[in-house]
């Protein structure tokens, strides 16, 4: 397991991502996501990515759930959004009264990986309460807007409306990585 | 594990015998126990180097399942595609089973072909998966047996979830009927007392 010290050395940035993630940036396109009771989920939309990536679990285990919307459905109050994961961004709406269909599950353990691709709709939970990953990015990006799905009905917040300080996010980092 | 002589006692129950299927597995397939249909919703799958597939193009399937890992690894792949109107190396056909070349038919006859994730499940997982999901899958470990659970009705039996079952077909790989090539039930049995045993 990789330690605080060395961590810094990699010369990255913490931040808090509204997911419910410390994610810890460093290389371009490599970051480590760190997942506990400190870091809250304050949205939980399924999402898709700018980017392709592989995920290594290095603690605890995580559950994917795939997501895809073969059309509408006029009782549904999801929505397709399409626009940049920013404060502010605008959004268009790409698929209103959204016929969202689960399509798999998977747990992915310690140890073992997963690979998803930039447009692959997904959200994952954690089955353990403290996870651990390192996420690899395909560069360059492949999609400047990626997808969400949304309740029109009960809208989330942005993911990034309540940040957390450097300070913060190092101590859930190292809350995470003990015992 | 199950053993051997438990699984003989289950075909034994359900008046069956395991069968291979050409996507490289052979498969035992078994009504639960406390089912009141007799329904075969339940299935052993059984992959090794002598289960190899004739032919294993990314399908769908008829009913949603899901799948327990009870030794080695497999892999799983998805694909998404899209349709395109210029001449491409993959089709999307569908497909019934039990009789050659029936409705075997082109739904799109030029698609691009890409994956869409990946994941290996261990001994002791699980995965789910919904009947529209075009997948295949790999043993990752030289044996696999896993435990597949079709069923979708209150009592125990499987209903299925549209009528044919999609596969991508490489236009450079001709055809094969993955149900019509058998291997004998006697040598079966012997493939999956090896795979147990090793």
């Amino acid at each position: 397991m990789i330690t605080i010290d060395e961590l810094k050395k990699l010369d990255g940035y913490a931040h808090y991502m509204g997911l419910g993630v410390i994610k810890y940036v460093f290389r371009k396109n490599r970051a480590y996501h760190f997942w506990s009771d400190l870091a809250p989920a304050i949205v939980e939309d399924i999402h898709e990515h700018r980017f392709g990536f592989t995920s290594k679990i290095i603690k605890g285990e995580l559950k994917n759930y795939i997501y895809d919307v073969p059309g509408q459905d006029p009782n549904s109050s999801l929505q397709v959004e399409r626009g940049e994961c920013v404060p502010g961004a605008e959004r268009i709406i790409e698929v209103p009264n959204a016929n969202v269909v689960e399509m798999c599950t998977f747990t992915t353990v310690a140890g073992k990986s997963y690979k998803i691709a930039y447009d692959t709709l997904h959200r994952v939970e954690c089955l353990t309460p403290k996870v651990i990953t390192l996420l690899d990015k395909k560069l360059p990006f492949q999609q400047e807007n990626p997808r969400f799905i949304t309740d029109a009905d009960n809208p989330s917040p942005c993911a990034f409306s309540q940040p957390k300080s450097d300070k913060e996010c190092w101590e859930i980092i190292e809350y995470t990585l003990a015992e | 594990m199950i053993t051997i002589d438990e699984l003989r006692k289950i075909a034994q129950q359900n008046n069956t015998v395991p069968a291979w299927n050409g996507l490289g597995i052979v498969k035992l397939r078994f009504a639960p126990s406390n089912s009141s249909t007799g329904d075969k919703s339940l299935a052993y799958h059984f992959y090794s180097d002598r289960t190899e597939a004739n032919y294993h193009p990314i399908h769908d399937h008829v009913f949603s399942f899901s799948s327990t890992i009870l030794k080695g690894t497999l892999q799983s792949t998805f694909y998404d595609f899209a349709i395109v109107d210029y001449e491409t190396d993959y089709e999307l056909r569908s497909s019934s089973y039990h009789y050659e070349g029936f409705n075997n038919e082109a739904v799109h006859p030029n698609i691009e072909l890409y994956e869409a994730y990946k994941f290996n499940t261990l001994a002791g997982d699980d995965y789910w998966l919904d009947y529209r999901a075009l997948h295949k899958v790999h043993p990752v470990s030289p044996n696999v047996v896993t435990l597949v659970n079709k069923i979708n009705q209150p009592d125990l039996s499987v209903v299925w979830q549209q009528e044919q079952f999609n596969y991508i077909q490489d236009k450079h790989v001709p055809y094969v009927n993955t149900m019509f090539e058998k291997i004998p039930p006697d040598e079966c049995w012997d493939i999956i007392e090896d795979i147990l045993e090793n």
